[in-house]
C-alpha cells in the first residue's frame, strides 16, 4: 500500500494505492489521524488505485470519518473500483459515505 | 490440478497476504470465477486476522494456521485449523448495518463478512483446534469432465520450427476472442511462424477472418507470418468471397503451408 497526501485549498486529498489489508490498515489510520490532528477535517480519499480492501481498511476509514464529522467536516470517497465498492456495500457503508466517480468531483464537492 | 492444496501461515499479520494469494490462486485454478475467488480471498483474510489478533494475540502468542483448499464436486472448500484458544465466532453479535455512521462501531465486521461472502460456513472446536470450514459453490469445480476438457486449440511444432494450431468447429464471434488469445499466446511464446490447420473447421465468420488478420499483423511485426492449410470447400469460399484468399496463403497441405513460411 502507498499513501500520498496533498494539501489543497479547502480539502486534503489522500491518495491510496495497492492493497489495504490487516497488516497495513493501521498505517492508513495513522496517516488520516495526522491530518485530522493537524486540523484538516475536509478529507477526500481517492481509492481508484486500491485493488483490494478488507474490513481492517474500512475500520480505519470509518473511525476517521466519525472524527471529522464530529468536528463539522467530512470524509468523502473518490473513484472506488467495483470490487472496493462491493466491500463498502457489504459493510452497509455505501449509503453512509458520499462517493464520487472522480477525484475532481470529490474535491469539488466541498 | 491437484484435488487438495495446503498452506501453512505462521501466525503473523504480515504474512496474511501470502495466504490470501494462495487461496485466491487455488480458487481460480479450481474453477471459481473472479468474483468468487475475490470472496474466498477476503474471507480468508478476515478469519486469519481474527485468529492472529484475538486468538493467538490475546495470549501474546504467535502460532500457525493451516489452510487446506479442496475441490469437491461443485464446491471449493477452504478449511482453516489453528491451535489458539477456542474462538467461537457464532457467539459474536451481528453488526447492525442500518445505524448511522456516528453510532457505528468501526470494527466487528470480519465474521459478518465471512458469512456473507461464502456459501456455507461452519465452525467447530475439535481436538484442541479451532476449525473453520467454508465453501463456495460452482458447478465447474471438481467436475472431472471440465477439468479434463480437451484443449480447444491443440498445437504442435514441426521439424522446421513452425507451430501448427488446429481449431475445430466454428470460428465466429462466440469463440473468436479465444482463438485470438490462443494464437497471440503462441507468438508470445516465441512461435512467430504459425499454420492454422483448418480441416475440422466447418464455418468461419467475418469475426474469425478479422482474428486471423490481427494475428497475421502481429506475427509480421515480429518477423513471422501465418498461413492456413486444409480448408474445407465451404470455408475456402468464405475466403474467396471476401477477398481474404489474396491476403493469406491457403495451402492444401499443412507441410506446404509450413514451407511457405520458411526463409
Amino acid at each position: 500500500m502507498h499513501i500520498s497526501v496533498s494539501e489543497m485549498r479547502r480539502v486534503t486529498l489522500v491518495e491510496v494505492s495497492g492493497r489495504v489489508d490487516s497488516p497495513n490498515a493501521t498505517k492508513l489510520g495513522e496517516s488520516l489521524n495526522e491530518q485530522i490532528d493537524a486540523g484538516h477535517t475536509q478529507l477526500v480519499i481517492d481509492l481508484s488505485n486500491v485493488e483490494y480492501i478488507s474490513s481492517a481498511g474500512l475500520r480505519e476509514i470509518v473511525s476517521a470519518a466519525k472524527k471529522v464529522r464530529a468536528g463539522g467536516g467530512d470524509l468523502r470517497i473518490a473513484s472506488p473500483s467495483q470490487r472496493v465498492q462491493d466491500v463498502f456495500q457489504l459493510a452497509g457503508l455505501l449509503e453512509l459515505f458520499q462517493i464520487f466517480p472522480t477525484q475532481v468531483e470529490a474535491v469539488g464537492s466541498f | 490440478m491437484p484435488q487438495e492444496r495446503r498452506f501453512i501461515l505462521l501466525g503473523e499479520l504480515a504474512r496474511v497476504p501470502e495466504a490470501c494469494q494462495f487461496v485466491r490462486e487455488t480458487a481460480r485454478q479450481a474453477g471459481l470465477n473472479d468474483k468468487q475467488a475475490d470472496n474466498c480471498e477476503l474471507a480468508t483474510e478476515e478469519w486469519c486476522t481474527n485468529i492472529i489478533e484475538h486468538g493467538y494475540g490475546r495470549q501474546g502468542q504467535t502460532g500457525r494456521i493451516e489452510i487446506i483448499c479442496q475441490s469437491l464436486p461443485g464446491a471449493f472448500r477452504i478449511t482453516l485449523h489453528d491451535d489458539s484458544p477456542p474462538f467461537d465466532p457464532t457467539t459474536l453479535p451481528t453488526p447492525d448495518r442500518s445505524i448511522p455512521l456516528k453510532d457505528r462501531q468501526p470494527g466487528g465486521l470480519g465474521w459478518f463478512f465471512i458469512q456473507e461472502l461464502m456459501d456455507t460456513v461452519q465452525y467447530e472446536y475439535r481436538d484442541g483446534r479451532n476449525t473453520l470450514i467454508m465453501t463456495q459453490h460452482n458447478p465447474n469445480v471438481g467436475d472431472s469432465h471440465s477439468a479434463e476438457q480437451p484443449d480447444p486449440f491443440p498445437a504442435r511444432t514441426l521439424a522446421n520450427g513452425v507451430r501448427v494450431i488446429t481449431p475445430s468447429g466454428r470460428i465466429d464471434s462466440a469463440n473468436g476472442r479465444q482463438l485470438e488469445a490462443a494464437l497471440l499466446a503462441q507468438l508470445d511464446a516465441g512461435f512467430t511462424r504459425l499454420v492454422v490447420e483448418m480441416q475440422t473447421v466447418n464455418y468461419i465468420s467475418s469475426t474469425g477472418l478479422k482474428v486471423l488478420l490481427t494475428v497475421m499483423r502481429r506475427a509480421q511485426e515480429r518477423g513471422g507470418s501465418i498461413a492456413l492449410s486444409a480448408l474445407t470447400r465451404r470455408v475456402r469460399e468464405v475466403f474467396e468471397m471476401s477477398g481474404f484468399d489474396t491476403v493469406f496463403t491457403l495451402a492444401n497441405a499443412t507441410d506446404e503451408a509450413a514451407r511457405s513460411l520458411e526463409g
